[in-house]
């Protein structure tokens, strides 16, 4: 148990444990927390995972948490750690089992007075069009020569399969294609799962939805993202499905022995399972997370063509097509450059529910983005608000991550055992919002009491600079598997 | 497999299961059924049966490879599994038959079996008891 006296207050949203605190730590601990938030926060094992964080070889600053913070294996969901290349780890357990989950939202040009009487409509049309839930197969089986391909390319080759298109790339966070993937290094166990499995939405907290911008606060942004009060926009959340599962189940495997024998790397958790980043062993997983990043980029990718596809078949042209405002991780590594002591130093990021957020300027976001700041895309938790929000240069101290979400503070079996699904979705009803699900103990799992308030994290995250809330989006039609 | 021979622990996020078992054989076969029935499992139709063999350094590991890999048949021949015999085991290495049948349904997805806080001691009666933490 952390006492609180030994947590510092830097300012209203910030909080520090020093690196004294334990002596293992290798750099402090900071947390982005509400003072109201700070409080809850000591409920579960949060911030004792967060100063394990903090004991990694090769961590730089701080070992970051956002105020989604909450328990989770290893790291905490929420957590972030700056690992340098050149002589720290990587670690599999710092990046989860649903590799590259995370966010897509796509626009149209219509307002909901002009779909409203139709949503019943188009909701029922994406249920059918998007196989949904707990052992549902893609629509496409893929061949070995297909599956290595999705691995190696991402998005760039459902664009030459015909399931994208020029603006769904550039939309996207690493224009959809992490280039450091080889499809050699994931087993035949992780491909065969998931050559069943492209396009699919899998169950848990995964959903489509479609909403309406029912707020914009930044009218500068919000006209650059094309965005604009009354919209219509669906969004999408799932990951990698059964082929990140495996990618990260068999580098666990390898690594703990590994990481216990041959390096001899102390860590406060077996579950971190890290070697050096520069080991061969190293490289290989960071080229085998890559493919299912790329993977999982895919599978957002191929939901939204399903989802264009049903929009067309209701609406016609006469609302014209969807198009993608953008798609990010929110569980991933990647490798960035940062000025540490004055020197260009290469980091090997690790975000476990945390989004990067770059500011303006920044090289790798979209041209039409680059004077804003690149779209950041936040759910909030079942028949609640969800956000976009805009990168800002103020994040260089969180390695630009900001929040994923609204963070659990309930098992889904406690959740289950607490509240009813069907009461939940009379409720929905009651706001006027449209449930298609299969199961109601799935609607039961991710019942609003189960995570803590979006709103909250958001102003959290707008406050210290993270990122920049820019439109609030309101759930008309929530679709969930089982 | 019997009630009172695994209890779902408190968790904020993600599901933790106890399994206790008089040998290291009641815990392996004890996790897999305990494993399926936290997440709400069931089967239907003929019976199926899959051969098994899983390697690990040590025990801890073993048990924590021997779900993931039961995961990941599961997943990739939509099985739920029930049985685990004849069964052999040692401290490194478990070799046996699956029993299972084609999923019905199924109310979480288990996205891994991890070995955050994984804990197997002997207790007062000389029974193993295992905890170990699934992320879902």
């Amino acid at each position: 148990m952390i006492p609180q006296k030994e947590i510092i207050k830097i300012n209203d949203f910030l909080w520090e444990i020093p690196r004294f605190f334990r002596k293992d730590m290798r750099v402090p601990v900071r947390i982005y927390l509400s003072e109201e938030m700070f409080r809850d926060c000591f409920r579960d094992r949060s911030l004792e995972q967060l100063i394990n964080v903090s004991t990694l070889p090769g961590i730089q600053k701080y070992a970051i948490a956002m105020p989604d913070i909450h328990e989770g294996y290893s790291s905490p969901i929420g957590g972030v750690a700056a690992i340098r290349a050149e002589d720290g780890i990587i670690s599999p357990g710092m990046c989860g089992y649903d590799i590259n989950c995370g966010m897509k939202l796509l626009k149209s040009k219509a307002t909901e007075k002009e779909i409203g009487p139709f949503i019943e409509k188009l909701a029922a049309g994406i249920q059918q069009a998007v196989p949904f839930g707990l052992g549902r197969e893609s629509k496409i089986k893929l061949s070995d020569k297909q599956i290595n391909g999705v691995l190696k390319d991402g998005i760039e080759f459902l664009m030459k399969e015909g399931y994208a298109q020029k603006k769904d790339l550039e939309n996207c966070e690493a224009r959809g294609k992490l280039i450091w993937a080889d499809s050699s290094a994931v087993s035949s166990f992780a491909k065969n799962r998931g050559k069943n499995q492209l396009g699919t939405l899998g169950s848990g907290n995964h959903f489509l939805e479609v909403q309406r911008v029912d707020k914009v606060f930044d009218d500068k942004i919000a006209r650059a993202f094309d965005l604009f009060e009354g919209q219509i926009v669906i969004m999408i959340h799932c990951g990698s499905r059964g082929l990140g599962h495996q990618v990260c189940t068999d580098y666990l495997r390898e690594f703990i022995p590994l990481m216990e024998e041959k390096y001899k790397i102390n860590v406060p958790d077996r579950e971190f399972a890290c070697v050096p980043f520069n080991s061969s062993c190293g490289q290989r997983y960071f080229s085998a997370m890559a493919c299912a990043a790329n993977y999982a980029w895919a599978n957002r990718q191929m939901i939204a063509h399903y989802i264009q596809k049903t929009w067309m078949n209701v609406f016609g042209r006469s609302l014209g097509e969807l198009t993608s405002l953008y798609d990010v991780a929110h569980n991933i590594i990647k490798k960035e450059s940062y000025m540490l002591s004055g020197k260009e130093t290469e980091l090997i990021v690790h975000r476990k529910g945390a989004t990067r957020a770059f500011g303006p300027k920044n090289d790798e976001i979209p041209e039409q983005y680059k004077s804003v700041g690149q779209p950041v895309l936040i759910p909030g938790s079942m028949g609640t608000a969800s956000y976009v929000l805009a990168g800002q240069e103020s994040a260089r101290e969180s390695f630009f991550s900001t929040c994923h979400g609204s963070g659990r503070v309930m098992s889904r079996h406690e959740a289950m055992r607490r509240a009813s699904g069907y009461k939940i979705i009379e409720e929905l009803k009651e706001k006027r919002i449209i449930v298609k699900y299969h199961n109601a103990r799935s609607i039961a799992q991710e019942a609003p009491l189960a995570y803590k308030n979006v709103d909250e994290v958001v102003d959290v995250v707008h406050n210290a600079g993270l990122s920049k809330r820019v439109a609030k989006l309101i759930p008309l039609a929530v679709i969930k598997g089982e | 497999m019997k009630k009172n021979s695994f209890r779902i622990l408190r968790h904020p996020a993600d599901l933790k299961i106890k399994i206790r078992g008089k040998n290291k054989k009641e815990i392996i076969s004890g996790a897999m059924s305990a494993m399926f029935v936290s997440a709400g499992f069931s089967g239907k139709g003929k019976v199926i049966k899959r051969e098994i063999i899983v390697k690990a350094p040590d025990f801890a590991s073993l048990l924590v490879s021997f779900l993931s890999h039961v995961l990941c048949l599961s997943d990739l021949y939509k099985e739920v599994y029930s049985r685990l015999e004849p069964l052999k085991i040692d401290e490194k290495r478990v070799k046996g038959t699956l029993w299972g049948q084609k999923i019905s349904k199924q109310d979480l997805i288990i996205k891994g079996a991890t070995f955050h806080d994984l804990k197997i001691k002997e207790d007062k009666n000389k029974h193993l008891c295992a905890t170990i933490l699934f992320d879902t």
